[in-house]
C-alpha cells in the first residue's frame, strides 16, 4: 500500500477517474481508434498504430476500453481521479496528455527513442470494505527501420522492465531472439510474470481472452508465470485470408489480499487488485505457407536445370579445359 | 622494399582469396552474434533476412523499402534516408570497389566453394557464347531498375493505374538465392517456403524457390553463376570508376595471350583484348584480381589503391605460381 501511494505521488496526477456508463470491466488500454475517422490520423508502424507528432517524432494513442473481450470492448469516457503515467526508456514519466472526444478517450505521449514504452493507469475506489485497484497498463514499442538495427542496442532495449511501486503489474516475457520486428503468431507460447509489489504474485489468477473472446485462466506459479499457447483465433473464407490480419488479446491478473488500511478516510479490510496488458497477434505462418511446395518448386527447377545442362551437353561436344588459376 | 613487393607479387592470389573470403563469411554470416554491426548500406549480400547472424545489412533490402516512397514524401526525412543510404553505400564501395564481390560477399563466396567441389568432382564447367553473353548481361540492370521502381509503384498511382499490390514489397529479395541460403547457414530455413496468403505472395516467393533450384545446379555448373546476374554487381558499376581501388593495365605490355581471360571466373574478355584502356575494372569484374596473377608480363595489370600498386603481375611471380601449381 505504501508502494502504491509512493507511486501515486510520483506520477503526475492528471485529472480522470472513470465515470460515465456502468462498467463491464476490466479496463485496458488499446491503439485502436474506434472509427473510420481516427483511423485517418494513425498510421501502421512496428509496434502498431502510431500518430506523427511535432519534429516528426511519433506520438501513441492509446484509448481506454472497458469489456473482457476485445472486439466488443467499448470506449469509455474519463472521468475523475485516476492516476496516470508513461514511464519512457530510461524509467522516466513522460508526463502524457489525457484526451477526450465524443467517441472515447484516453492519453497521447510522444516516442522519441527506439524501445519500450509502458503507460500506466490506475484507479482506486473502496467498496464493500473492499480497496479495488484497477491498473490499466500498455506495453508498446517504439521502432521504426529508418533508425537501424544495431543488435546490441537492440538487446540493451528489448528487456521487459519491473517497475516498483506498482501493485499488480504484468510483465510480458521476451520470447527467444525477439527483436523488434518479432510478432506474436497463433501457435507461440507467451509467457506472463504477475508481480504483486514487487514479487512474484503466486497463485494471482491471470487470463487471456483473444479477440473474439476465446479465453483461458490459469494461475501464476510460484515464480509469478503465467504461460498460454495462443489458439488461432482468425477464419476468413480462404480468399479473403489477409496473413497480416491482426487480433486483440488481453490478459487480466486479479490478485487479493488482505491488507487492511484506509483510502482518502474510507478503512478497509482487503485489498482486490485487477490488472490488464493487451497484446497483438498475428496467423501463424505456418497457416499459409509451404515448405513442402517450396521444395518442390527448387527440386523440379533443378532438376529441370540439370537435365538441360546434360542434354546440351550430350548434343554438343567438350569445352575448352579449364585453367585452374 | 623491393623483397617485400616481390613476396607480394609472387603470393598465391588463391589461397589469399580464400583465406579472406573465409574470414568475411564468418563476419558478415555470424557476426551478429558477436553484436557486430556494420550499418545498413553494405555494397554486399550479407543478407537482411540472416537474423541474428547478419554483422549488416545489404544495400538493396533498404533500398527497397526506401524507394517505397509516395512522390510527396520525397521531399522529407525519408527523402534525406534514401540519400543517407545511398551516401554510406557509396562510401563503403569508394573504398573497396568491387572487391566487396571478389572477396566479401558471401554469396559470392558460396558460388567459389560450389566451383571448387565442381573441380574436385572432375566435372566440366559452363561457360556463355559471346551472343549470349551480351544479351544475358543487361539482365542485371533490368533486375536494378525494377527493384526501385516496383516499391515506388506500390506506393503511388502513376497514370491512373491501381498501385502495385503490398506483396510485391522487396521484390527482389523474393528471388534473391541469398534470402534462402544465406540465413540456412544458421540453420534458419524459414525462407525456403512458398507463400499463398495472396496470389503475388505465391508468385514472387514460387519465383524465389524456381530461382534458388536454377541456383543451385548454375552456381555448380558456371562459375559465379547469380554475379552474372545480380543487381548489387549492376549497382556498384554505375560508381565504380570513383573508387579507390582499382585494376591497372599497361596495354604496351600486354602481349595479348589471353592467360588472364582464362582465369577470369566472369569472362572478361577486355581483360586480354583491350590495350588501350589503363583502368578496366567492367560492369562483371568482381576484382578478384586473378587475372593479374595469371598474366605473366612484368607490370601489364596491377591492383592499385589510390595510384599506389599493391599487386602487380611480375615474370617471377608468374612462375611461382606456375611452379607451386606444377608440383601439386
Ligand atoms: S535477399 Fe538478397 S537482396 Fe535481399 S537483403 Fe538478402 S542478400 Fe540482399
Ligand atoms: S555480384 Fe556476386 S559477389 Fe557481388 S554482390 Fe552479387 S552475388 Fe555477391
Ligand atoms: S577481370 Fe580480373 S579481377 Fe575482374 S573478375 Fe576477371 S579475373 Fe577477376
Amino acid at each position: 500500500m505504501t508502494k502504491l501511494r509512493r507511486l501515486a505521488l510520483g506520477f503526475a496526477l492528471l485529472s480522470g477517474c472513470l465515470g460515465g456508463a456502468a462498467q463491464a470491466g476490466p479496463l485496458w488500454f488499446s491503439d485502436r481508434p474506434p472509427s473510420a475517422d481516427w483511423s485517418k490520423h494513425a498510421h501502421h508502424s512496428h509496434g502498431g498504430m502510431v500518430e506523427r507528432g511535432r519534429q516528426g517524432v511519433s506520438v501513441k494513442r492509446l484509448w481506454l476500453r472497458d469489456g473482457r473481450v476485445p472486439a466488443s470492448a467499448v470506449y469509455p469516457q474519463f472521468g475523475d481521479d485516476a492516476e496516470i503515467a508513461v514511464l519512457g526508456i530510461d524509467g522516466k514519466n513522460l508526463a502524457p496528455e489525457l484526451f477526450k472526444v465524443n467517441s472515447g478517450g484516453g492519453i497521447t505521449f510522444p516516442m522519441a527513442e527506439e524501445g519500450f514504452y509502458n503507460a500506466y493507469l490506475i484507479e482506486r475506489r473502496v467498496e464493500d470494505d473492499v480497496l479495488k485497484t484497477s491498473i490499466v497498463k500498455a506495453e508498446v514499442l517504439k521502432h521504426s527501420c529508418s533508425e537501424g538495427h544495431d543488435p546490441a542496442f537492440t538487446a540493451s532495449r528489448m528487456p521487459p522492465r519491473d517497475h516498483a511501486g506498482i501493485a499488480l503489474d504484468i510483465i510480458r516475457e521476451r520470447r527467444p531472439g525477439e527483436d523488434f520486428h518479432t510478432r506474436m503468431r497463433s501457435g507461440d507460447e507467451l509467457v506472463f510474470r504477475v508481480n504483486y509489489n514487487g514479487s512474484p504474485a503466486a497463485g494471482a489468477h491471470v487470463s487471456l481472452t483473444t479477440q473474439q473472446g476465446w479465453s483461458k485462466q490459469v494461475m501464476a506459479d510460484a515464480d509469478g508465470r503465467a504461460v498460454f499457447g495462443m489458439i488461432r483465433d482468425y477464419y476468413p473464407a480462404w480468399h479473403e485470408f489477409d496473413k497480416r490480419h491482426s487480433e486483440a488479446f488481453l490478459v487480466t491478473a486479479e490478485f487479493r489480499a488482505d491488507e487492511p488500511g484506509e483510502l482518502h478516510g474510507t478503512p478497509f479490510r482487503q485489498a482486490h487488485y485487477t490488472a490488464t496488458l493487451p497484446g497483438t497477434f498475428y496467423p501463424s505462418e505456418l497457416e499459409y505457407s509451404s515448405y513442402l511446395v517450396g521444395l518442390l518448386v527448387a527440386l523440379v527447377a533443378a532438376a529441370l536445370a540439370a537435365g538441360s545442362v546434360f542434354f546440351y551437353r550430350l548434343k554438343h561436344g567438350r569445352p575448352a579445359r579449364e585453367r585452374l588459376q | 622494399m623491393n623483397r617485400f613487393r616481390a613476396f607480394i607479387n609472387g603470393a598465391d592470389i588463391r589461397r589469399f582469396r580464400f583465406w579472406v573470403q573465409l574470414g568475411f563469411f564468418f563476419l558478415l554470416v555470424y557476426g551478429g552474434y558477436f553484436m557486430i554491426n556494420l550499418g545498413q548500406s553494405l555494397p554486399t549480400f550479407s543478407c537482411g533476412f540472416n537474423q541474428p547472424g547478419r554483422a549488416g545489412v545489404c544495400y538493396l533490402l533498404p533500398l527497397q523499402h526506401q524507394t517505397h516512397i509516395p512522390w510527396d514524401s520525397i521531399i522529407s526525412g525519408r527523402g534525406l534516408g534514401i540519400l543517407t543510404g545511398l551516401l554510406t553505400f557509396l562510401a563503403w564501395l569508394f573504398v573497396f570497389n568491387k572487391a566487396w564481390c571478389g572477396y566479401a560477399c558471401p554469396l559470392g563466396t558460396i558460388q567459389d566453394w560450389m566451383t571448387s567441389l565442381r573441380q574436385k568432382l572432375g566435372i566440366r564447367y559452363a561457360t556463355y557464347n559471346l551472343d549470349w553473353f551480351t544479351r544475358l548481361k543487361k539482365i542485371k540492370y533490368i533486375l536494378l531498375i525494377l527493384l526501385i521502381v516496383i516499391p515506388f509503384l506500390m506506393a503511388n498511382s502513376v497514370a491512373g493505374l491501381p498501385k502495385l499490390p503490398d506483396d510485391m514489397g522487396t521484390p527482389f529479395c523474393k528471388i534473391c538465392p541469398a534470402r534462402m541460403v544465406i540465413p540456412a547457414m544458421t540453420g534458419d530455413f524459414s525462407q525456403w517456403t512458398v507463400d499463398f496468403s495472396t496470389g503475388t505472395a505465391a508468385a514472387m516467393t514460387g519465383l524465389g524457390m524456381l530461382v534458388l533450384g536454377i541456383f543451385f545446379v548454375g552456381g555448380f555448373i558456371n562459375k559465379r553463376f547469380f554475379c552474372f546476374f545480380c543487381p548489387m554487381s549492376a549497382l556498384h558499376s554505375l560508381f565504380s570508376k570513383v573508387a579507390l581501388l582499382k585494376l591497372r593495365k599497361d596495354g604496351s605490355k600486354c602481349t595479348r595471350c589471353g592467360d588472364c581471360y582464362r582465369a577470369c571466373d566472369m569472362q572478361i574478355r577486355e581483360i586480354a583484348d583491350d590495350v588501350e584502356s589503363t583502368t578496366l575494372v567492367k560492369d562483371d569484374c568482381m576484382m578478384c584480381f586473378k587475372c593479374v596473377a595469371a598474366c605473366p608480363e612484368e607490370g601489364a595489370l596491377k591492383a592499385s589503391f589510390m595510384n599506389i600498386p599493391i599487386y602487380e603481375s611480375t615474370e617471377a611471380g608468374f612462375f611461382k605460381r606456375m611452379t607451386k601449381r606444377g608440383k601439386k
